[in-house]
């Protein structure tokens, strides 16, 4: 027999139309920052659903721009002074204590290396500005804008956790005779992150596979070559002497050597993945524990990154098969790459193993480049939350007037 | 801290007891006799200055039918900035009653 309440079809379709609204709730309100949106987001979402009254699926236009408003002016009030905000964006000077929550929010945006880059990049920028040709001299810069633009974009993808981290510890963490406070996020040990095994190897699979099919495919159809011919003490030359002259020539013979090097390293990376697979079964089961650390997997931003560099090599492997440039770097990549994904290959099989689920991809590269398992991974240097009162004498604490000028040395 | 017409609604509402904020919009709805029907933006835009300012507090939170209710109260300066607010805008009722007063005896006259 149906009853009232969430079992009935009234009850099932309020449930419906609140878990509606609170998803549009959720989308307005990301105009707040987010640490405002994680301290006090649940109680915002409520007094809205609260608001809109029951049944209601979507949010008004007014409530909506109510919100947006509302974030938006949070995010202001918050935002540190100009002359602060321009002197930690330009020349990463530390940010005030009253602007760290700001900062971890800055730091913790996906976007942050690209900021960061080019916040400190500017005087590059504004030379190369400066240097470039005036106004209706006919010259457009296309390649300097290409560089620009892959210069910024790269950012994002050198080591952007290892970049986040130190920043982290330099705006966000207390100074020095400041009161740590319980909960507060403060220096210390934490455990070292690694990627899994099997997310690592599946992510540079791709990029390795798409690098080695992009070289093969350049070694086939580039139409240049770049040939050099050394000379010493040749007549022409007028002298004794060494030198060399290079010059842009058709592929020719030479399409032959280039796809056989390519092949050449897709052989020796075969057995070097036989090689990798005996060390694999001898050395996997001598693994040690790891206590000081967490496995996860590839970032959003790691997979961007991998996405990234295929695009970059099919964009090199165009420039050459379309006779723009002459062949040669995406054979070097290309070699790099073939002699790696075998090995690469066998170890994500391996990593398919019921007991391989604890297994970094770290793991997997030193024992398949070394012979030997990984020594213990030492905790990393990073924020953790203060667990309670700090200690007397372990972190700074307001200085007592009995005290010497500078108490709390460790 | 300039008090704005909304903000003294929220300190008036919290004079009389501690109210969660969708207490606050109810209470400042009647206050205002209708007029004045706050957004859940405005209303927190509101209680973030307020409490940076230090007039109003947290003072505890439940969860009610599944919602977190969290209580807001005033603080002693709080208190006081009500008071003062309230004792202004009587001194400006007490001159706008003079002047149009004047201006209904020259009506008159």
């Amino acid at each position: 027999m149906p009853t009232a309440g969430a079992e009935s079809p009234a009850g099932n379709a309020d449930t419906l139309a609140e878990a509606q609204i609170v998803e549009s709730i959720e989308f307005w309100m990301r105009a707040y920052p987010r640490r405002w949106r994680e301290a006090r987001g649940q109680e915002l979402v409520d007094v809205v659903v609260d608001l809109a009254g029951p049944g209601a699926q979507r949010l008004d236009p007014r409530s909506a721009f109510d919100l947006v408003r509302g974030g938006w002016a949070t995010r202001w009030r918050e935002h540190p002074l100009p002359h602060t905000w321009l002197l930690y964006r330009m020349v990463d000077r530390r940010m005030p204590a009253a602007y760290r929550s700001w900062a971890l929010d800055d730091i913790d945006g996906f976007w942050y290396p690209m900021r960061r880059f080019l916040g400190n990049a500017w005087p590059v920028f504004l030379i190369g500005l400066i240097m470039s040709p005036p106004r209706g001299s006919g010259e457009i810069p296309v390649t300097s804008f290409v560089m620009v633009a892959f210069m910024v974009v790269s950012s994002m993808f050198i080591r952007p956790e290892g970049i986040r981290n130190e920043a982290r510890l330099k705006h966000v963490a207390p100074r020095f005779g400041e009161l740590p406070v319980e909960g507060a996020l403060v220096a210390g040990d934490v455990p070292r992150q690694r990627v899994t095994a099997r997310s690592g190897l599946t992510w540079a699979g791709l990029v390795l596979g798409a690098t080695g099919a992009a070289s093969v495919v350049a070694a086939i159809l580039a139409p240049k070559v770049l040939l050099t011919n050394f000379k010493l003490n040749s007549p022409d030359m007028g002298g004794p002497g060494f030198g060399w002259d290079s010059v842009v020539a058709p592929m020719g013979g030479h399409r032959v050597v280039a796809v056989s090097i390519l092949l050449v390293a897709l052989g020796v990376g075969g057995l070097g993945a036989v090689a990798v697979r005996r060390r694999l079964g001898r050395l996997l089961g001598e693994r040690l524990d790891q206590p000081y650390r967490v496995l996860r997997p590839v970032t959003a931003s790691g997979k961007a990154g991998v996405l990234f560099s295929a695009m970059v090599m099919v964009g090199l492997t165009w420039l050459e098969v379309s006779g723009h440039i002459v062949i040669g770097l995406s054979v070097v990549l290309g070699t790099v790459a073939l002699l790696l994904l075998p090995g690469a290959l066998v170890a994500l099989l391996v990593t398919r193993r019921a007991d391989a689920h604890d297994l970094a991809g770290r793991d997997m590269w030193w024992i398949a480049t070394r012979g030997r398992v990984l020594r213990i991974d030492q905790p990393a240097r990073g924020l953790r939350p203060q667990p309670g009162p700090a200690p007397e004498g372990v972190l700074a604490h307001p200085p007592a007037p009995t005290d010497s000028p500078h108490p709390a040395t460790p | 801290m300039r008090i704005t017409e909304q903000g003294y609604l929220v300190l008036l509402s919290l004079a009389e007891q501690p109210r969660h904020g969708y207490g606050i919009v109810g209470a400042v709805l009647e206050l205002s006799d209708g007029a004045t029907k706050l957004g859940a933006g405005t209303l927190y835009g509101l209680l973030d200055r307020m409490g940076e300012a230090g007039l109003v507090e947290a003072s505890g939170e439940e969860v009610v039918d599944g919602r977190l209710r969290r209580y807001y109260r005033l603080t002693a300066e709080g208190s006081a900035a009500v008071v003062m607010e309230t004792a202004r805008l009587r001194a400006l009722t007490h001159r706008a009653r003079t002047v149009l007063g004047t201006r209904v005896a020259f009506a008159n006259s």
